[in-house]
This record gives C-alpha cells, sequence and structure tokens, in this order.
C-alpha cells in the first residue's frame, strides 16, 4: 500500500516535472508540431550516442544548427538546464562551413543537395553527429536522417558514416531506426 | 476425551507422543513453508523487477522516439518467460504503448489502468508495475502480470515433502515410542499384571521387575516391598491358622477322648448302680427268705431230735432238712451277692487258700483240664474270710471248667502289685495302693461283648437249664466287692478268659495261728432276755437256749422287753434281741435304755444286714456282739458264752 502510494506520488511528481521542462514524451509527439518532434529527436540522440572522450569536461556540447530556425529554438527550449554526458549544451546557428568544426551534433536543416553537402564535407573526418532531413542525406554522407512516413517521423541511419566517425551508436537508437544503410548490423537479422 | 481415557496407557503413550511429533512437526512445516512463500514471493518479484528492467531499459528507446512497434517487439521478448502472461508499457501519461499477451492466454486481456510503481498479488497471479527510466528521466511505466503456478507447484511439492515427512515422522515417533515404551509403559504394565495376579489369585509371591532408578523404580521397590510384607503377613496368618487348627483339632480329640472315657466311666457306673439294684433286691428277698429257713432248719433240729419217730419219718425229715439246706445255701448266696453275708474277717494267705484247694479242684474240674499255679512265692497275706475266698477260687473255676467242655488248660495265678493312679483312671471300681491280685484264666470259648457285661448279674446264665443257678459269678462279685476289692475280666472269643481279682494287701503279716477248734456246744445257767418280733425264730431261739440250760424270757418287741426287764429287775444277764422291730424301739435302743437300769448288761445284737453289723461293730464302745442271720445253733450257743464270759 505504502509502495503504491509512494510509485503514485512519484509518478504524478515526474509527470509534473516533465510538463515543467517541456520534455515531451513519445505519446506527446502526435500532439506536437514536426519541428518540435525534431528538436526532441536531436536532444534524444545525445543519450544513445558515445561521442570520443572530450579533451575537457568544461567544454560545452555543442549542437550546431543549420538553416532550421524553428528547430533551433525549440533545441534551446528543451535543452535548457541540461547536459549531456555531464556538459552543458550550447545551441549555435551553423552558417558557414566553417562552424562544423565546433560542434558535437549538428542538423543541417537545407533540403539542397549541394548545400547539404557543403556542410557535411567538413564533418566528414570529425566526430560530428550529422542529422539531416532530405533524401538523399544519407547518399551524401550524412548519418542520420528524418524521414516522414505513414504520417510519422522516422529515422535513417548511415552506419557506414557513423563509424568514420568513430562515434559508437546505441543498439536500442538502431533498432527503431526504419532504415540502416551501411555495413550490415551482426544485432539485426 | 471420554474415548482418550477409555485407551490403554500402551495406546495412550504412543498417541501422546505421535500427535506430539506431528503436531511440532506441522508448525515447523507451516513456519517453514510461509518463510519459503515468502522468500518464493519475495524472489519472484526480485526477478518480476530485474526483467521489468531489462525489459524497460530496451524500451527507452522506443519511448523516446515514438515507436510502439519496437517496444512491442522488445515485450514479445516475454515469450521465453512462461510465468509472464501479460506485460504492457505506458507512456508517461498512462497511455497504452506497447502491450503483450501470452499467447493461450484470454484475450480480452485488457491492461488495467496505469497504476504508480509496486507490486501486489492477487489470488493467482502478480501485478508489478516499474518506472521505465533513463538517466534518472521517467519515460513510462511497464507492468507485467505473472501466474504464480511455479509457486503453487513448488506449495504443490512442499505439500507432499510435507505429508511424506510428517507420515515419516509419525511412523518414526511410533517405532520411538514403541522402542521408549519398556522404559516407562512396560513397568506399569507389570505393575498392572503384578497388582492383577495379587488382586485375583491372592499371590503375594508375584515381584514386580525393577527395570530403572526413576518414580516409577522407586514405586516398584516400594510396591515390592508393600509385597513382601503382605506375604510376610499372610504367611504368619496361615501359619496362626494352621496352628488353631492344629489346636483345634488336638482339643477336639482330647475332647473326643474325654467323652468317651465319661461314656465309658458312665457306662461302668451304670452297671455299678444296677448291680447294685439288683443286690438290693436280691438281699431284700434273700433277708426275709431267710429267716422262714431259719425257723424250719431250727424246726428240723429239734423235730429230729424228738425220740421215738419212726425210721420212715427220719428218713424224710432228713430229705427236707437237706432241701433246707439248699435254700439256705441259695439264700446265703444272694447275701454273699448282695454283700449282706457276715464276713469272718481274719489274715488269710491267698497262696494256702489255692494250696489248700488244688486237691478238691483237680476233683471237681475233671482230668480232662490242666491245673497250674503260678503262684508268688511267699505268704500274700489279705484280710478276709477265708470260706468265701475258697467260694471265690471255686467258683471261678467252675465257671472256666463249663467254658472249657472239651477241656484245656486253667492257669491260676497270684501277686502282689501296687495299683498307681493312672490305672484307677481305666477302671472306677479299682483303688491306688497294695493289692493281692488273683487271676484265674482258662482257654474255653470266651465271652461275647455282648455277655461281658452282664455275667455278675444274678441268675444270669448261658448254660442250659438245670446246669447252673446263675449264682456263680454273682457270689464272686459280691464277695470280692464286700472284701473292698474289685474284678477284671479280660475276654477273646474261641482264646480264653482271663479273670482278675483284686483284694487289699494285708501290710503286715498276723502274729500268730488263730485256730479255732470245734468243742462240743457250750452251756450255762444265767437267764437270758430274747427280743424278737419273728414268732417262729423266737421261738426257736428259746427253745435252743433252753436246752442248752439257760433260763430265758422272751418279749416280741421292745416296749414287751421294758415290761419283763420290769417284773424280773436286774437278774437278767444278757440281752439277745434283733435289731430291727417294730413299736419304735430298735434293738440298739433298747441296749442303751436297759444299760441305764445296769449297766454292764451283756447284749447280742442280731441282723440280717452286714451293713447294719458294720455301723454297729463301729461303735466298739458299746461293747456287744453281733450275730448275723440266718444262724445255727452252734454260732448262737458260742456267741451266748463268748458275750457272757466276757469280762
Amino acid at each position: 500500500m505504502w509502495l503504491r502510494s509512494q510509485a503514485r506520488w512519484w509518478c504524478g511528481a515526474l509527470a509534473l516535472a516533465g510538463a515543467l521542462f517541456g520534455c515531451a514524451s513519445a505519446a506527446e509527439l502526435s500532439a506536437l508540431a514536426e519541428h518540435q518532434i525534431k528538436a526532441l529527436y536531436l536532444f534524444n540522440f545525445t543519450k544513445y550516442v558515445e561521442w570520443p572522450a572530450a579533451a575537457s569536461n568544461a567544454a560545452p556540447f555543442v549542437i550546431g544548427v543549420c538553416e532550421a530556425l524553428e528547430v533551433r529554438n525549440d533545441l534551446v527550449e528543451i535543452t535548457r538546464d541540461k547536459r549531456v554526458q555531464g556538459r552543458a549544451i550550447v545551441i549555435q546557428a551553423v552558417r558557414s562551413a566553417q562552424d562544423v568544426g565546433a560542434c558535437d551534433l549538428l542538423f543541417i536543416g537545407a533540403t539542397d543537395q549541394a548545400r547539404i553537402a557543403e556542410f557535411l564535407r567538413p564533418s566528414r573526418n570529425a566526430a560530428v553527429l550529422t542529422v539531416g532531413s532530405a533524401e538523399n542525406f544519407l547518399a551524401l554522407g550524412g548519418m542520420v536522417n528524418f524521414v516522414r512516413r505513414e504520417d510519422k517521423l522516422r529515422l535513417e541511419i548511415g552506419l557506414d558514416a557513423v563509424q568514420r566517425a568513430r562515434l559508437v551508436m546505441s543498439a536500442k537508437l538502431l533498432a527503431i531506426a526504419g532504415t540502416i544503410k551501411g555495413r550490415a548490423d551482426p544485432m539485426r537479422k | 476425551m471420554g474415548r482418550f481415557r477409555q485407551l490403554s496407557i500402551r495406546n495412550k503413550q504412543m498417541l501422546i507422543s505421535m500427535l506430539t511429533s506431528g503436531v511440532a512437526l506441522l508448525l515447523a512445516c507451516t513456519g517453514f513453508v510461509l518463510y519459503d512463500v515468502l522468500t518464493a514471493q519475495e524472489e519472484m518479484r526480485q526477478n518480476l523487477l530485474t526483467l521489468a528492467e531489462v525489459l524497460g531499459n530496451n524500451s527507452t528507446g522506443a519511448l523516446d522516439f515514438n515507436v510502439p512497434k519496437e517496444a512491442t517487439e522488445v515485450l514479445s521478448a516475454l515469450k521465453a518467460r512462461a510465468d509472464v502472461t501479460a506485460a504492457c508499457i505506458y507512456t508517461k501519461d498512462g497511455t497504452v504503448f506497447a502491450r503483450y499477451a501470452q499467447s493461450g492466454s484470454p484475450a480480452d486481456s485488457v491492461p488495467p489502468p496505469c497504476q504508480p510503481a509496486g507490486h501486489r498479488f492477487e489470488r493467482d497471479r502478480m501485478l508489478l508495475f516499474h518506472p521505465v527510466e533513463q538517466n534518472g528521466e521517467v519515460l513510462g511505466t511497464l507492468f507485467i502480470q505473472a501466474n504464480l503456478d511455479a509457486l503453487a507447484q513448488r506449495m504443490q511439492q512442499y505439500l507432499k515433502i510435507g505429508i511424506g515427512v510428517l507420515l515419516a515422522a509419525m511412523l518414526m515417533a511410533f517405532l520411538l515410542s514403541l522402542w521408549f515404551q519398556r522404559f516407562i509403559t512396560e513397568p506399569v504394565l507389570h505393575l498392572v499384571q503384578a497388582t492383577r495376579a495379587v488382586a485375583q489369585k491372592k499371590d503375594y509371591a508375584v515381584r514386580v521387575p525393577k527395570e530403572s532408578v526413576d518414580e516409577l523404580g522407586q514405586f516398584i521397590d516400594d510396591f515390592n516391598e508393600m509385597l513382601a510384607q503382605i506375604q510376610a503377613r499372610d504367611a504368619a496368618l496361615h501359619e496362626a491358622q494352621a496352628r488353631l487348627e492344629q489346636r483345634v483339632a488336638e482339643r477336639t480329640q482330647e475332647l473326643q477322648a474325654e467323652v468317651a472315657e465319661r461314656k465309658r466311666v458312665e457306662s461302668q457306673l451304670l452297671q455299678a448302680q444296677k448291680m447294685e439294684a439288683v443286690g438290693q433286691l436280691a438281699g431284700g428277698v434273700a433277708h426275709d427268705f431267710n429267716n422262714i429257713l431259719a425257723a424250719i432248719i431250727l424246726q428240723l433240729d429239734l423235730l429230729q431230735d424228738e425220740p421215738g419217730l419212726s425210721p420212715r419219718v427220719r428218713e424224710d425229715l432228713q430229705e427236707v432238712d437237706k432241701g433246707a439246706h439248699r435254700a439256705a445255701e441259695l439264700t446265703r448266696q444272694l447275701l454273699l451277692f448282695s454283700r449282706r453275708q457276715i464276713m469272718q474277717m481274719k489274715p488269710v494267705d491267698l497262696n494256702e487258700v489255692l494250696a489248700d484247694l488244688l486237691k478238691m479242684l483237680r476233683r471237681l474240674l475233671g482230668e480232662h483240664i490242666d491245673i497250674t499255679i503260678h503262684g508268688e512265692p511267699g505268704p500274700l497275706w489279705v484280710d478276709a474270710d477265708a470260706g468265701m475266698m475258697q467260694q471265690v477260687v471255686m467258683n471261678l473255676c467252675v465257671n472256666a471248667r463249663d467254658a472249657m467242655p472239651q477241656g484245656g488248660q486253667l492257669t491260676l495265678g497270684t501277686r502282689v502289685l501296687d495299683i498307681q493312679a493312672e490305672t484307677v483312671l481305666a477302671n472306677t471300681e479299682a483303688r491306688p495302693g497294695r493289692f493281692v491280685c488273683l487271676s484265674v484264666t482258662d482257654t474255653g470259648c470266651g465271652i461275647g461283648t455282648q455277655t461281658l457285661p452282664r455275667i455278675f448279674e444274678p441268675f444270669f446264665t448261658t448254660k442250659e437249664v438245670g446246669r447252673g443257678t446263675g449264682m456263680g459269678l454273682a457270689t464272686v462279685y459280691g464277695i470280692v466287692k464286700q472284701h473292698q476289692g474289685w474284678i477284671e475280666v479280660e475276654s477273646a472269643l474261641n482264646v480264653g478268659t482271663t479273670f482278675r481279682v483284686y483284694l487289699p494287701a494285708r501290710l503286715a503279716a498276723p502274729d500268730g495261728e488263730s485256730v479255732t477248734a470245734l468243742a462240743p456246744l457250750p452251756r450255762g445257767r444265767e437267764t437270758v432276755l430274747v427280743v424278737e418280733d419273728d414268732a417262729p425264730l423266737r421261738k426257736l431261739s428259746v427253745t435252743t437256749l433252753q436246752r442248752l440250760g439257760y433260763h430265758v424270757m422272751e418279749a416280741p418287741h421292745g416296749a414287751a422287753a421294758l415290761r419283763q426287764w420290769n417284773d424280773y429287775g436286774g437278774n437278767i444277764d444278757l440281752l439277745l434281741t434283733d435289731m430291727v422291730m417294730p413299736e419304735g424301739i430298735n434293738g440298739l435302743d433298747l441296749a442303751q435304755r436297759l444299760r441305764i437300769l445296769k449297766p454292764g448288761l451283756k447284749v447280742i445284737i442280731s441282723t440280717g444286714y452286714s451293713q447294719e453289723v458294720a455301723r454297729l461293730s463301729a461303735g466298739k464302745e458299746l461293747d456287744l456282739i453281733c450275730l448275723t442271720k440266718p444262724y445255727e445253733m452252734r454260732v448262737l450257743a458260742n456267741a451266748v458264752r463268748d458275750c457272757l464270759d466276757r469280762v
């Protein structure tokens, strides 16, 4: 009885906290706008991907957003007071390829292939998780791509690019991805 | 409870130990099972919790990126778990995100509404709600429902094992109590057996074996001790009883002997009384008869002296005289039997009596009878009437002869013996002291036990009519009794009879021989007063005395005698008077009165009763002479002369 009332209390408390911090759960997603979902997913990626050890924990975790203002705003909102692997989060607008090098995670909101490639190029040899929302994003060398399918937002993952960047992606992320390109994953049938 | 009381102690003890062990084991089993159930539940909870943790962890991605399919995929891994019947993942706001239902479970397994974290057990299942977290952030809730089959199975196994253990324990308890019974129940059973033996068979010799030194052992010791005491008391009681019985038997024997003795003595007494009565009767008859005979005999004497009788008359008179003398002899025998015969007591040597008689006996008994005499040497003095003694011997010998018609051995014996007090007890007639015993033994036909008590009765005879008077043994009896002696008879049929006559021994031999020689009848001229109520006898006495030269006066009774005395004054020298007379004055009274008138008067008192003679003799100071009737002329003459010549 005590346990149950205790649990109920905790449940209520968490729901309240979730509401306060604006952390939307999966159930709420349908009610959210796509840019909000994207911002949420972007933050969620930080939970399932391991970056090579940073030189210093004091250095902030930089999420760069390229050409997606709404997403960037949402991200700011979502990541407020949050940390990634103990590091503070900084949302940075990326306007040129030079800005890419400072990022740990980069969302390229552009749909133009040339422009995508332009932003992807500097990240090719850096430990930057690149996320896009274009049809040929993976082919262009991107790592994670948002696709809309059956009225739902799905993920495509280009595993080769992830591994090339020496990033370690959680199997759970891979499990939920709609499409995985690149080397075959031994965990999946 | 009532039934339990009826059980034997053996079964009670067994039941108690089995119940105790059963209950203890049941409690232990229950505790153990309860503990195990709780442990199992906790284990199950932990198990499900771990499962929930793993599933939740695996579902974070699906929740984060809103992929219910993936979550469902994750939950479908639960197929491997047979116990998990349903599972469900709720989003943060409580809506169902993904669900799992075990194939075969009810299709309507609608997940319950989301509940706070925790678990609960329902009747046949366990429900667990667990938060799905990532880095401390709650993403949703995982629900798992598991059936309790494993637990139930375990319970079943426990039940089986428990029952098995319980049964085994009961069996063990049964066997153990069987084994341990010998320490408690068996002594008790022994006690019961012992008490039963004591109660039913009165067997106090049983003992209960002691097998332990506990309270039971103590009790058995005390019980045995108690039995020993009872046994000892019982034995003592038996002994006392036996002693008492023996004493009773002894006393009974004594009493019987006493009774027999008394009967014997009584019969002897009766016999003696009978003899006494017969004697009195015979004596009475004989006394009167005697007077008549005396008159006849004296009259005959006078008649025969009468001159001028024809020879034929004289001859007839002699026959009459013989008859009268035979009658007198019979009367004398009767008087002897009734002890009324006057005895001439003087010292007599019994051996001499036998020796004197021997020749005559040989002639009397005949040649076919062999006579032997076993006399004690030396004279055997008794105070007796020699004639009577001769008659005793003669009568006994004649009796012996008649018992031996074919001839035989007759043994006469004498001896002196001291009769002890014991002997007196056996024979009422016996007296202690020194006695001379005369025995007459024949080898004749013997006397039957029927006859034996009557042989001394007068006129009792077994001989044919005419052969015996029946007075022989009666005379012997009377004589012996008169001599203060007694007779013992010992007889066996066809063997013989022994008569033993006991007479008081004279303690000293007499000084000299007192010999009485026959002399002519003494005569005299003195005056004699004859007082006699019997007229013929008086007449005879008067006539006899007158013939002898005496001057005789006569009176029929005392009063007439006194008148005569007055007429003649003091000229009377001797008074001859009958003892028993009519008119109130007896012989003795008369003598005393006359002696007052004339002291020194000579007195002769005649009587038919020997007792009176004895009484009169006792009064020596009276200085008188007793004359026993019937008397002959010589006796009368001698007595009158003796009396007159006394100084």
